[in-house]
């Protein structure tokens, strides 16, 4: 890495975030260099072939936000891009991009005083000069500059394999299970894994618990674990491969990324490959993956979802996930927290989607970012688990690094343990918490996230008329049980408005499964529903129900950024399963309370 | 003589009972049938169901162009429904009713015995404006048809021998085959004009002077990929190595199939090299199909279970295959590349066979 370089300026906004940068129907493309003309491709079509060795990018806030796809980063670096200098990053990006040697720069200043095409002068650690003006920038940490200096993370493992003749020595394991007073959830489970007093901003080393890697990056993974070095994987039981994304195959290289999940189990012994079973994050609840305690990495953003049990759980790219998968540990900066206190009865009609789009309205989509979001108070003590997994799921829409929930006896009658086994992991009144939100739950209303960002949420009555589309109940935030009840209860024995189409995908096999048993698929499909398999389905925007430009979308799911669903001119809201189931009977989006 | 050969006494002067729009028209086809001013909208059933829900932001484009074009004539529309022929005889037409359609497969609604004749968007558009259908078959040809299929030949391989046999091309077939199944006249109806010939229906009377055929003198058959040109013995590729299966489309999709996959799958798991897709052909068969504890058969085998319509059969968002992929389905479209760019093609297959590949990852020949 060059210390003193000069770069020619590209310029973008606020909250770009990593379905723009690399749309999710290209990520299962051989090669990085096939995605490159299609970089920022939503909102710049032209760019990408403008882009030029040694260029840089100049953006604002938030830069990288969404997903956890590592294309993002490496798409960038495969293009030439030398730096992108942004006013805040977002977490995974950030990883992402540092493991593959991508350099980033915070600096808040330049971007109101620069052009496309000025050029910019930088000096790592020091300072950026533009314009005739100099903008001092931060020093980075010996552990992301060691990265960074290797030229990204693959080859800084394969100095440390061949320096380890012997194979990786994994770390001892130092936990204690002894509750210490004064911290976040946060740093709990961090002093629990590593042993070690910390404060925010510390950089630890964890060892990983579980480490969750989903179909679409499984080929990327291989690879790298290969080129890296590795002879074999940390542990054969605590890696676990689901192939959620691609199935059914939607385009021709999607099979491959099967192919690989199979060398991993016949190659490596990986124990646990899930097809056809469901959504990552569903299975890793239903299948005991999530527990109290642990330390769980996914490559997928909406990782955050498992921290519903108590598990300090986040999304990594697929670089860092083979690092993981070979060494069993990832250093970490440990979190700044935010508490949220939600106390009191919710109203009828009010689930915990309302409860999480109110929270990243008010925090707004770069309002956690690297936070540790964690929720207390007696709302969230009555709530089923699979409403606090829908909270912690949508966590990582405001940055935040990880979601968690204080492990209670709906926890431990969920994952199968005596309360009294994890009394070390609670809320501390003398802990340190950078922010605290604190809401009356009988003051909540059903809300929606309004095009084109998470944190856009309005509430129901302002958006209340709005003719719709398209409509999809599913996805990791609201495919469940209760999810799937909600809206057979509002559609049994009706039928959806005559031009609407009703997409429905249960989360996971058992969901599904539950909900035929239950008579809810059949009044689902009755009612004019195409129920399908479960999987990511259309939440991912690969295929499954795009749209075209002008049509208007209601889901469940978690994101409703630019050209997600398909055209960058179609439109998507988010909300509750009732929201929008009622919404698919009338055609326009509506108040569920009439129906409940 | 039925009503149907009463009604196609004059081939070149024929009244259109109804229409069938689908999504497999092409948006060129589109712009010349959304001008069409439609004489008697009641008779137009226009259903979306060949890329459902839409696998890509052309697709929905297309989709929506046709949804507006239902929606400006009060025609009635389906969206995602199931496959357009199904939901015409389950909800729209009867026995001795002219269906004209849009799609390649126009003649499945034989199975009720009403004729279904494909026509180009042109045609299509006089015929919704109220002209007569000019029939280009040459002549129709009576056949009879004893005795029922088993667990080695089925309806599917008695399509592929008439259509072998080369002589049917061009012309329409009444069939008459008291002991076939539902399930069976869709399959053979469906097939049939993927072998060039024109229309096929199944009638209720015996046929006086027509070709005989005995259910005991078919053989099991597999067509070959790239078309219906190659159609083989399917003990030429007994042991090819198969990468996915479908069971669905117009000849999987019925209840009868889905009953006969469940027996094969009850209690097993496909292959887990193999990618295996099921895929009801209406809302009410998949509605059906749960009361009947299928659908739980197919969960409990690792099978993919997709929303009712065309599905993998259509093949272009739901089932696409890699470089040297073998595709084995019960289908009735296997053109090159018609799955992926760079496969090793499609083999049609009965639903037996489909199945057997599923469990073991290869072509068994029955």
């Amino acid at each position: 890495m060059d210390i003193q370089f000069k770069s020619r300026i590209w310029c973008l906004g606020n909250n770009i975030d990593t379905d723009v940068i690399m749309m999710t129907k290209y990520l299962a493309l051989p090669e990085l260099e096939d995605m490159i003309p299609h970089l920022f491709e939503p909102v710049r079509p032209e760019l990408a072939g403008k882009l030029r060795q040694g260029d840089c990018i100049v953006a604002g806030t938030n830069f990288g936000c969404g997903s956890s796809r590592e294309m993002a980063a490496s798409v960038l670096k495969k293009a030439g891009i030398r730096c992108v200098i942004a006013k805040s990053f977002a977490k995974i990006f950030f990883r992402n991009a540092i493991n593959n040697g991508l350099l980033l720069i915070e600096c808040d200043g330049i971007q109101e005083h620069c052009c496309e095409g000025d050029m910019v002068e930088v000096e790592v650690g020091k300072s950026l000069r533009c314009n005739g003006t100099e903008y001092p920038i931060p020093v980075f940490s010996e552990e992301v500059l060691a990265i960074l200096q290797y030229g990204g993370l693959t080859a800084r493992m394969q100095a440390m394999n061949k320096k380890t003749h012997a194979g990786y020595q994994h770390m001892v394991n130092l936990r204690k299970d002894i509750h210490q007073p004064g911290h976040t959830l946060a740093e709990q489970l961090i002093i629990n894994n590593t042993g070690k007093k910390v404060s925010p901003g510390d950089v630890v080393t964890v060892s990983v618990d579980e480490a969750i890697l989903h179909d679409i990056y499984v080929p990327y993974i291989f690879n790298q674990f290969r080129t890296m070095g590795f002879k074999q994987v940390f542990d054969t039981n605590k890696i676990t491969v689901m192939q959620d994304h691609l199935y059914p195959t939607c385009l021709d290289d999607d099979p491959r990324c099967f192919r690989y999940s199979n060398r991993f189990q016949d190659e490596y012994g990986i124990q646990k490959v899930y097809a056809t079973e469901g959504i990552c994050h569903q299975l890793a609840m239903e299948k005991k993956i999530a527990y109290p305690g642990k330390f769980i990495f996914g490559t997928d953003s909406h990782t955050t979802s498992c921290g519903a049990v108590g598990a300090f759980a986040t999304g990594v790219g697929y670089t860092e996930m083979a690092a993981i998968i070979g060494s069993g540990e990832l250093w970490i900066r440990v979190p700044g927290a935010i508490k949220v206190v939600v106390d009191g009865k919710l109203p009828k009609g009010v689930f915990p989607k309302d409860v999480i789009l109110k929270i990243l309205g008010d925090l707004t989509a770069g309002g956690a970012i690297y936070k540790s979001l964690e929720f207390t108070g007696s709302t969230f003590s009555q709530m089923s688990l699979a409403g606090r997994i829908t909270i912690a799921n949508m966590a990582v829409e405001c940055g935040a690094k990880t979601a968690l929930f204080e492990p209670d006896e709906t926890t431990a009658a969920y994952c199968g343990f005596d309360p009294a086994q994890f009394s070390w992991l609670h809320f501390d009144d003398d802990a340190t918490y950078e922010r605290v939100l604190t809401y009356k739950a009988e003051n909540m209303e059903p809300y929606m996230a309004c095009p084109y960002s998470v944190d856009n949420v309005k509430p129901l009555r302002e958006v209340q008329g709005t003719a719709i589309d398209q409509v999809f109940l599913g996805s990791c935030t609201n495919g469940r049980l209760e999810d799937i009840a909600i809206a057979a209860k509002i559609l049994a024995g009706r039928h959806i408005a005559p031009y609407v189409k009703f997409i429905v995908t249960p989360a996971s096999k058992k969901v599904y499964r539950e909900a035929m048993k239950k008579g809810y698929i059949k009044e689902l499909i009755l009612a004019g529903a195409m129920v399908t398999h479960p999987y990511c389905s259309l939440c991912q925007g690969r295929s499954g129900g795009l749209v075209s430009a002008g049509e208007v979308v209601i889901g469940t799911h978690n994101r409703n950024f630019i050209g997600r669903m398909g055209s960058p001119q179609a439109q998507t809201y988010l909300g509750s399963p009732a929201i929008a189931a009622a919404s698919a009977l009338e055609g326009k989006i509506a108040d569920p309370a009439g129906y409940l | 003589m039925d009503v149907l050969a009463r009604k196609l006494k004059d081939l070149t002067k024929v009244k259109a009972d109804w229409c069938l729009l689908t999504d497999s028209i092409s948006e060129m086809d589109l712009d010349i049938l959304v001008q069409a001013k439609v004489k008697n909208p009641s008779a137009v059933l226009v259903t979306v169901d060949h890329d459902t829900p839409s696998g890509t932001v052309a697709v929905a484009h297309k989709q929506k162009r046709i949804r507006d074009f239902a929606k400006k004539w009060q025609m009635p529309y389906r969206y995602g429904a199931g496959i357009g022929y199904y939901i015409a005889m389950e909800e729209f037409i009867h026995a001795g009713d002219i269906v004209v359609c849009n799609g390649t497969h126009a003649a499945t609604v034989g199975a009720v015995g009403a004729l279904g004749i494909r026509s180009d968007a042109a045609g299509l558009k006089k015929i919704l404006e109220g002209e007569l259908v000019h029939l280009t078959a040459t002549e129709i040809v009576p056949v009879n048809v004893t005795g029922k299929f088993d667990d080695i030949v089925s309806a599917k391989d008695f399509s592929l021998m008439l259509i072998h046999e080369k002589k049917y091309a061009g012309k329409i077939m009444a069939l008459y085959a008291p002991d076939f199944t539902f399930a069976d006249k869709v399959t053979i109806c469906n097939l049939l004009p993927s072998g060039g010939i024109r229309s096929a229906y199944f009638t209720m009377e015996k046929q006086a002077d027509g070709f005989s055929y005995r259910t005991e003198d078919v053989q099991p058959l597999a067509v070959l990929p790239d078309g219906f040109s190659k159609i083989a013995s399917s003990s030429c590729i007994d042991g090819i190595r198969v990468n996915q299966v479908f069971i669905g489309g117009c000849a999987g999709g019925s209840i009868e199939v889905l009953r006969k996959a469940a027996q094969l799958l009850k209690n097993k798991k496909v292959s887990k090299y193999v990618r295996v897709i099921i895929a009801p052909a209406s809302a009410k068969i998949y509605a059906q199909a749960i009361d009947e504890g299928l659908i739980e058969v197919f969960m409990a085998a690792q099978v993919l279970v997709m929303n009712q319509g065309c599905s993998a059969c259509w093949a272009q968002s739901q089932g696409r295959c890699d470089t040297n992929e073998v595709f084995v389905t019960t289908g009735s479209i296997n053109t090159k590349y018609w799955c992926g760019a760079q496969n090793n093609g499609i083999y049609i297959t009965s639903p037996a066979s489909a199945v057997k590949a599923a469990l073991t990852g290869f072509y068994y020949e029955n």
